[in-house]
């Protein structure tokens, strides 16, 4: 821009100024110069989903606003010392300290056993400490103060597998397993003993059978020498001593397309005391 | 170091977010906190950044509160941006939290503020840790928790790269209170006389003699005392993302919001018929506190102050949860639509033909994003919405397409399908025909059930059970209590506008109830199938012997056994295959404590409704993947990891007590192409493979954790609507 459009624009300016303020002698109420400051509402937007007049909606009566989605949540339970279910069935409890123990344990050495526990006194850690309530008929487990322990404990939601095996140096002495397979399930005893699930062929999922029955035999020396019934004691003459046998469970389940939790395989539980 | 390069840095550290569980009015938590970090690319400079609240006290009857807060990234931060830190208190259920001002000057006497203490430092260097004190002169904290988010927001954008930095924190959940679920209303922002003039009603566009500032994002709200009426009560929640809908307590009937109450950008909003109950933040609602009263005609209310945070992410689509239907004429027929994210001013088509009266009846807020990052997620919930309309002249036996759309133009589609007969109607799809809700059932060997005296409704969806037991697996009054809770804060929307589902177990309780709660033979296991004997019993013959059959195809079946002979905690049967399967199940766990029985109890429900371990749908319908039991993107109880602790809302893999059913928000994970430091939300970096492989890795992880029938190989973890694809009616399936 130059200066003459400068001094054009700035002469202009000055006298729209003086032609503004002009008022010539004109008389002036000073109390005008005191304009109230009134805010303006600028912008105002609506935002309006138009209600209907339908008898099907404005009759109903609303139910009183909903308050925000709340997720509460549960104090965790209070630590227990786990413990055996409070009736006179079979029943076992695993614990290391105030909690079920989970794992495995290969373990030699002192055993402390009571009426309805064994404790087991390992140097490097907690003692673990196994609660029971045999079947009845069977036992009692003969005190033992040193043995062989092999343990192996997991609990889901899903299945549970518990094998406690504690063995002198002849033989199993106490056994309590509860274990699943895809195929029949063996227990070594000690020796030529061992306890063994028949095979199943033929089951078909159904809705009200799905669940089979398999028998369990104990076989000596390579021979089956005892069938063993079926939630009934048992007692057994066997090469390393009379054993007392509980089968609680044998069966072979057909998984069914319609249960939520479902399996194909065998399951065995079952308690083995030999005598001395 | 520089000044002007340790500005720098933390621009370059973007938004720093740390959220903190606190427990009001306890003496201390000293909960080791866990970290998460992320590395963040911005400019082409990656900078690594953490803050981290490392504990918190509270005194003075909860009037004053101490927050150590340590720098434990590879950022120096520059002191002068401290009072730039956005702090935010909000109560565990996210009912009422509150923006702190921040203050220059200490303690400001009837408000709350925060100030820095004793930090002079000239930088804050990793490692060193900031103590602010927050006065809570106006809403000292109450014996319930608290969580307290800090975040440093620079108005820093990350590019449109949608690469978030932050992390998040949470406190061991043992220093939580419990939080107990309010049945009546609580107040939000409870208004507090401040000193400030209540504003004379202010009609729109008419001038006011009272200047009132505009809203700016330091917080220049302030709540005025409620005065003649209209009144309005609170905002739930008082804290909200843009489009996030809010639920109004006050003098709703025949009221508009006013959002910005007062300022120069008034908005008015008008939802619903005979009132607007609900109403949406404008989505153009910058990050600030606003003034937002109820306006009826020239009356204008008190002021409540609502917060707005910062969007993250895009607003998802609407996923509709529920058709319902809600009344009919000769000729008419209403019918609700309930969906997540749904707009107040959605657009509905049944059949392809708009719904000119479609209006806004319901909705519930949802505070859950509001302490979270909803950009981690796949699908972040901001709130669920129901729409009404009125379809004219139907055809009985017709389906109907239902679409809604938002105003941005995504939808979501649905079919319902009519009954054959009218007379059939059952209108909030529970199984229970409205006619025999509204009365007495007759069952087809004449029997009667009479439902009404149960309380049932024919517009809010009930579930019955009934339930039977073996001594020693009696289940205590908790249970019931826990499992009946989790039904009622259920995110689902009935057709009368209600939010939750009543579920009824019939335990012998007494009044319309007496037929539960009976003490069976002893066993020692039980199952589905098999004969009984020796110590095995069929879980059938005992409901042969125990359970009516005039409620065959009303209620579920239900037994507390004393245990299962592989193990099982449980077992029930899914809604396929006829109208006698999804009414039985069985918890078999006598040696489980109460919470674990309460998820077992929800956990086998879940099952006859629908559900299963990884997600939806039954066997031999569903793919395998939706019974992985262990996915770690189903936050549920149907997961075998969250059957007995219950699930949480931390973005982990944690048992925290929470005992619920998945929205579906997670985002899916690949095992082939897996951050582990950005985890499964929130960036909270986790440990995603299955067994713990104990290491935070990017690339090929395994969490193939199905096994038995079940075992497939997934690569691909999705979450699953759960709550909104519940079947209830099993006789139908």
């Amino acid at each position: 821009m130059n200066i003459s459009v400068k001094i054009l624009l700035t002469g202009t300016l000055v006298t729209l100024l003086l032609g503004c303020s002009g008022t010539g002698g004109e008389s002036i109420d000073k109390s005008s110069d005191i304009v109230p400051v009134i805010p303006q509402i600028t912008t105002t937007q609506k935002i309006t989903i138009p209600p209907t007049d339908h008898p099907l909606l404005v009759q109903q009566t609303p139910v009183p606003n909903n308050e925000p989605l709340v997720m509460s949540t549960l104090i965790p339970n209070p630590l227990e010392q786990p413990s055996l279910l409070d009736d006179d069935l079979p029943d076992i409890v695993i614990s290391m300290g105030s909690q079920i123990f989970s794992g495995n344990l290969d373990y030699t050495g002192p055993i402390t056993t009571t009426n309805g526990t064994i404790e087991i006194n390992q140097s490097d850690a907690s003692p673990i400490i196994i609660q029971y309530r045999l079947p009845q008929q069977i036992g009692p487990i003969p005190d033992i103060n040193f043995g062989t322990v092999k343990l192996i404990s997991k609990n889901t939601p899903g299945y549970i597998h518990r094998e406690i095996l504690i063995s002198d140096d002849v033989g199993l002495i106490f056994g309590q397993i509860l274990k699943n397979t895809e195929s029949p399930i063996t227990i070594e005893l000690g020796g030529p003993v061992s306890l063994a699930q028949s095979s199943v062929d033929g089951v078909t999922p159904d809705s009200s059978n799905s669940l089979v029955l398999v028998n369990v035999n104990m076989i000596d020396a390579g021979s089956v020498t005892t069938p063993i019934p079926i939630s009934s004691p048992h007692s057994i003459p066997t090469t390393i001593g009379n054993i007392d046998v509980f089968v609680d469970i044998s069966f072979y389940n057909k998984s069914n397309p319609l249960y939520s939790e479902s399996f194909t395989g065998y399951s065995l539980d079952t308690w083995i005391v030999r005598k001395r | 170091m520089d000044k002007v390069l340790v500005v720098g840095l933390l621009t370059i550290a973007g938004v720093i977010t740390s959220l903190f569980l606190f427990n009001g009015l306890r003496e201390s938590v000293d909960k080791t906190a866990e970290t998460n970090q992320q590395t963040q690319i911005l400019s082409g400079i990656a900078a690594q950044t953490k803050l981290q609240i490392i504990s918190a006290r509270n005194g003075d009857n909860g009037g004053v509160l101490d927050i150590w807060i340590k720098n434990t990234g590879i950022v120096d931060i520059n002191p002068v941006t401290i009072p730039d830190l956005e702090l935010f208190l909000i109560d565990v259920d996210g009912k009422w939290g509150e923006y702190i001002d921040y203050s220059s000057t200490g303690p400001v006497a009837g408000a709350d503020t925060w100030t820095e203490i004793g930090f002079a430092d000239p930088i804050w260097a990793p490692g060193k840790t900031l103590r602010v004190r927050v006065t809570l002169g106006a809403n000292p904290m109450l014996a319930t928790g608290y969580r307290i988010s800090i975040n440093t927001y620079n108005n820093v954008t990350t590019g449109g790269n949608n690469v978030t930095t932050g992390f998040r924190f949470q406190g061991d959940p043992s220093a939580v209170a419990p939080i107990i679920p309010t049945l009546s209303p609580v107040p939000t922002s409870t208004p507090v006389p401040t000193g400030v003039p209540t504003p004379t009603p202010v009609p729109t566009g008419v001038p006011t003699p009272t200047p009132i500032p505009a809203p700016t994002p330091s917080g220049s709200c302030s709540p005025t005392s409620p005065g003649a009426a209209p009144i309005l009560n609170s905002v739930a929640t008082s804290i909200g993302y843009p489009r996030q809908m809010l639920a109004i307590n006050g003098d709703t009937s025949g009221a508009s919001i006013v959002w910005g109450a007062g300022t120069a950008n008034e908005t008015t909003i008008t939802t619903g018929a005979g009132g607007t109950r609900y109403f949406q933040i404008p989505d153009n609602a910058a990050p600030a506190i606003y003034p937002v009263a109820l306006r009826v005609g020239a009356n204008t209310s008190n002021i409540v102050c609502v917060t707005v945070k910062a969007s993250s992410g895009t607003f998802p689509a609407p996923r509709i949860e529920d058709i319902g239907l809600h009344g009919r004429t000769a000729t008419d027929l209403a019918f609700t639509v309930a969906a997540a994210n749904l707009d107040a001013d959605a657009t509905v088509t049944v059949n392809g033909v708009a719904i000119p009266n479609g209006t806004l009846w319901s909705a519930l807020p949802v505070a859950y994003q509001l302490t979270h990052i909803p950009a981690t997620f796949g699908y972040p919930i901001y709130h669920y919405a129901q729409l009404k309309g009125v379809i004219q002249n139907p055809t009985i036996g017709s389906v109907l397409n239902v679409v809604i759309t938002n105003h941005d133009g995504q939808s979501s589609a649905k079919s319902y399908t009519l009954p054959a007969r009218w007379e059939d109607l059952d209108s909030d799809s529970d199984g229970l025909l409205d006619r025999w809700e509204d009365g007495i059932y007759t069952a087809p060997g004449g029997g009667t059930v009479n439902l009404s005296a149960m309380g049932v409704s024919k517009y809010r969806k009930d579930i019955m059970v009934e339930s039977d037991w073996s001594a020693v697996a009696a289940p205590s009054e908790g249970v019931w209590t826990g499992a009946v809770n989790t039904f009622a804060q259920a995110p689902v929307l009935n057709p009368d506008g209600s939010s939750g589902i009543d579920l009824r177990v019939d335990r012998g309780q007494g009044g319309a109830f007496t037929e539960g709660g009976e003490v069976l033979t002893p066993h020692t296991t039980i199952w589905f199938g098999g004969i009984s004997g020796g110590g095995y019993m069929n879980f059938f013959d005992y409901k042969q012997t125990n359970f009516n059959p005039d409620r065959q195809g009303l209620f579920h079946y239900n037994i507390f056994g004393r245990g299962s002979p592989r193990g099982f905690s449980g077992v029930a049967e899914f809604p396929v295959g006829g109208p006698e399967n999804g009414d039985d199940f069985l918890v078999s766990c006598g040696s489980c404590g109460e919470n674990a029985l309460i998820g077992t109890f929800l956990h086998e429900l879940g099952h006859n409704l629908y559900l299963s371990h990884g997600g939806l749908g039954a066997v031999p319908e569903a793919s395998s993947w939706e019974h992985n039991q262990y996915r770690p993107t189903t936050p549920s109880i149907m997961s075998y990891r969250y059957q007995f602790g219950g699930t949480n809302q931390s973005c982990n893999t944690n048992s925290e007590g929470l005992y619920t059913f998945s929205q579906g928000q997670i985002k899916t994970i690949d095992e082939l192409d897996t951050n582990e430091n950005v985890g499964i939300c929130d960036n909270n970096a986790l440990d995603i493979s299955v067994p713990s492989d104990g290491q935070i890795a990017v690339g090929v992880i395994n969490s193939d954790t199905s096994s038995g029938r079940w075992g497939t190989a997934d690569d691909t973890h999705r979450d699953s609507n759960q709550w909104g694809n519940i079947v209830i009616d099993f006789r139908n399936r």
